[in-house]
């Protein structure tokens, strides 16, 4: 018999999986039926830093530049000094004395 | 590929290969049963980029067989038993004749293992090898030495 038809011959023998033995193999395979969540610092990483990254990108692409920070300033500064402005005129418009001194006299 | 899966396609496989490996069908059962236990807890492990399944489930198989062999010496060692010849099962499979049955007999359990791997199953040299942790070279010399071994046997018989 040649190396050939040895081969043939052993390719051709059939082993197979006796039933009972299929049958404890699909008991052990449907333990893997049930997903488990595993945590692993693998999939923790893969999460968090985009996440990270969105924080980091929306802190740095909202928090006002230097030029946009002066100008609130000056705008603040202009409101603040509107305000004090307007005070006096209510004062006045509710008879409120102007100062300490004119307050005194007006007792006497 | 779930593990189901792959151990509903591939169980014949292993089963087969074991069953070279020990020469005993009833052997090859528990290791079978053992194999798919194992190969579920490591198959996180398994890479589908790097094998197929069917190549994977047998190097499980193989180390669940080795460590089998490593423990049955040391229990025989341990109660002092006569040492067993080592002996291939009759009607071991079907479809094989007589001659070869009784030829593979002769072989050792590491040249039934190289035969099941490259020639039952199909195997490359490089994934058989790959199996048994040896090169390529070295398996195909056990491959044609085993075959060798057989093409005597048959003459003789015949």
């Amino acid at each position: 018999m040649s190396q050939r038809d040895l081969a043939a011959e052993l390719r051709g023998a059939r082993i197979t999986a006796p039933s009972e033995l299929r049958l404890r193999v699909r008991l052990i395979a449907a333990a893997d039926a049930t997903p488990t969540r595993r945590f692993t610092w693998r999939r923790a990483l893969v999460v968090a830093l985009p996440v990270a990254a969105a924080i980091a990108a929306s802190i740095v692409f909202t928090r006002p530049s230097d030029h946009q920070a002066v100008g609130t300033v000056t705008t603040r500064q202009v409101a603040h000094g509107a305000v004090h402005g307007a005070l006096p005129q209510v004062g006045k418009a509710f008879g409120a004395p102007a100062t300490a001194d004119s307050a005194g006299a007006a007792k006497l | 590929m779930t593990f189901a899966q792959a151990a509903e396609a591939h169980l014949d496989d292993v089963y087969g290969y074991l069953a070279w490996f020990t020469g005993d069908r009833a052997a090859a059962d528990d290791l079978a049963g053992e194999t798919f236990e194992r190969a579920l807890r490591l198959w996180h492990r398994f890479d589908p980029r790097r094998g197929s399944a069917r190549i994977w489930l047998c190097q499980v198989a193989r180390t669940v067989a080795l460590d089998h062999f490593r423990s049955e010496r040391r229990r025989t060692r341990r109660e002092q038993l006569a040492a067993v010849p080592e002996r291939f099962e009759e009607q071991f499979a079907e479809g094989l004749s007589h001659d070869l049955q009784a030829a593979l007999d002769i072989l050792t359990a590491g040249e039934r293992e190289v035969v099941a791997l490259r020639v039952v199953l199909d195997f490359d040299a490089v994934t058989a090898a790959n199996v048994l942790g040896i090169s390529p070279t070295n398996c195909t010399t056990r491959l044609n030495r085993a075959l060798k071994k057989l093409e005597e046997a048959l003459h003789v018989a015949a």
